[in-house]
């Protein structure tokens, strides 16, 4: 192991240990990454924002609750900041997909069919002929393609970062999402505006 | 109306109905830290989760948005290159390969010192990915179809500006970094960050490979094509400029 995560290690032992300041030293070490993985959600949760500060406070007593059960996962096998990234991101993704649907059920909307504003019946009609079409095609992929659609159309992820994961090469996603692309443009012929 | 990329990237999560319950656990959070920093692939089990799974996605994404895109080299008409005066290119190319041999010449480097080789010329290291996990890739090891190949350098004096990294097994050269012919070398970093890099991403012996021999080539500052050449003829030595290793690749066992 390197002298990296051994560092990690040590501070996170000293957390849980109680050790004096050392809360502090991993606040102060990781309050980018946590509020990094925060507000990348926010750009597509806008209804969540303006809880932004009590969501990062929920974090923190997510890592400390029942005796820093979460925080005792860490096992070093990758870096701190990498690691908490993953926690906070999963866990702002509950709290403000929670937030959306209680925001939605007060507005008395049905939770994730909400109108766009504005359209018509017939702009309402073609729209989700779009979406049923785009539907059809993405059901016809294999696992790698679909994962590929999430993280590079969904998540922004660039080739050589889904690449590393799908176990592809860079040129190897842009030529899928390139494929991709035209199956759908093929699919919605007479239909795309 | 936008283009139908941008469509797909507002309503990439209503398309890809993630309303019905993914199959299988969540991928682990250690999982995917561990993803990105040992640069892992996700096996097929999490593939299947992972694009029906929003959650999962989300940190996916989080995680991925660390990892630097590389470049995408600008395409080239193939009709901007065609004409390109075939002598003179050759008479260039058996200039730099004299000069290659001159400047690079074992006599050479001896002559500078051990010191200046350890400490001045950049290093690199070919990792395999095994049942036993990850190890450096010496002459004579085996691999097994499916297995991983990665790659480590170091640059701190940043005495190479690029990096190639090509492999021939007998019938087509396979061309890592850069991923295919006529796209430049991959830059290095250097200074106190470039002790010890790992290239951006791995190579998987899919089925583009087969059983047999392999012979991968990691060359500094060279030209990808002149590597490539070289690797074909069988004239790459292991020298302190190009790493040269020679495997066997094995049929993977059911």
């Amino acid at each position: 192991m390197d002298e990296a995560r051994q560092q990690d290690l040590a501070l996170v032992r000293a957390v849980v240990e109680g050790e004096a300041g050392a809360f502090g030293r991993l606040r102060a070490q990781l309050e980018q990454p946590i509020a990094r993985s925060l507000d990348r959600l926010l750009v597509q949760w806008r209804e969540a924002v303006v809880h932004r500060e009590d969501l990062l406070q929920g974090l923190e007593l997510h890592l400390v609750r029942d005796d820093f059960a979460v925080l005792r996962t860490f096992r070093g096998d990758a870096q701190l900041k990498t690691w908490i990234r993953a926690v906070a991101t999963r866990h702002f993704y509950a709290e403000v997909k929670r937030i959306a649907a209680h925001d939605k059920e007060e507005r008395g909307e049905v939770p994730d069919e909400q109108p766009h504003p504005g359209a018509s019946p017939e702009d309402a009609a073609v729209r989700e002929d779009l979406r049923r079409r785009v539907r059809t095609v993405i059901e016809t992929l294999d696992d790698r393609d679909r994962a590929l659609v999430g993280l590079v159309f969904e998540q922004g992820s660039n080739a050589t970062a889904a690449a590393q994961v799908l176990g592809l090469k860079p040129s190897a996603v842009r030529m899928r999402k390139k494929r991709l692309l035209e199956r759908l443009q093929k699919a919605l012929k007479g239909v795309w505006p | 109306m936008n283009s139908l990329q941008e469509w797909l990237e507002a309503n990439a999560p209503d398309v890809l109905d993630d309303d019905r319950e993914a199959e299988g656990p969540h991928i682990d959070d250690a999982r995917f830290a561990k993803l990105v920093d040992a640069a892992e692939v996700l096996d097929p089990q999490e593939l299947g989760h992972l694009g029906r799974c929003g959650a999962c996605r989300a940190v996916a994404g989080s995680l991925l948005e660390t990892i630097p895109a590389r470049p995408e080299p600008e395409a080239e008409p193939w009709w901007s290159r065609w004409w390109r005066p075939v002598p003179l290119s050759l008479a260039a190319a058996a200039l730099a390969g004299l000069v290659f041999v001159v400047a690079r010449s074992p006599d050479d480097l001896q002559a500078r010192g051990d010191e200046t080789r350890d400490f001045a010329a950049p290093t690199v290291a070919i990792l395999a990915k095994g049942a036993d996990g990850w190890r450096v890739a010496e002459d004579g090891h085996t691999v097994t179809l499916g297995a991983r190949l990665g790659f480590r350098y170091g640059n701190v004096t940043g005495a190479a500006k690029t990096i190639t990294v090509l492999a021939y097994d007998g019938a087509r050269v396979h061309w890592f970094y850069p991923e295919k012919t006529g796209d430049p070398a991959q830059e290095l970093k250097s200074g106190k960050d470039a002790v010890n890099v790992r290239l951006p991403y791995d190579i998987v012996l899919d089925a583009e490979h087969r059983a047999g021999a392999l012979t991968i080539a990691a060359g500094f500052d060279v030209d990808p094509v002149a590597l490539a050449s070289r690797l074909k003829s069988g004239r790459v030595d292991d020298t302190p400029s190009t790493v040269v290793r020679r495997l066997t690749v094995k049929e993977a066992t059911p």
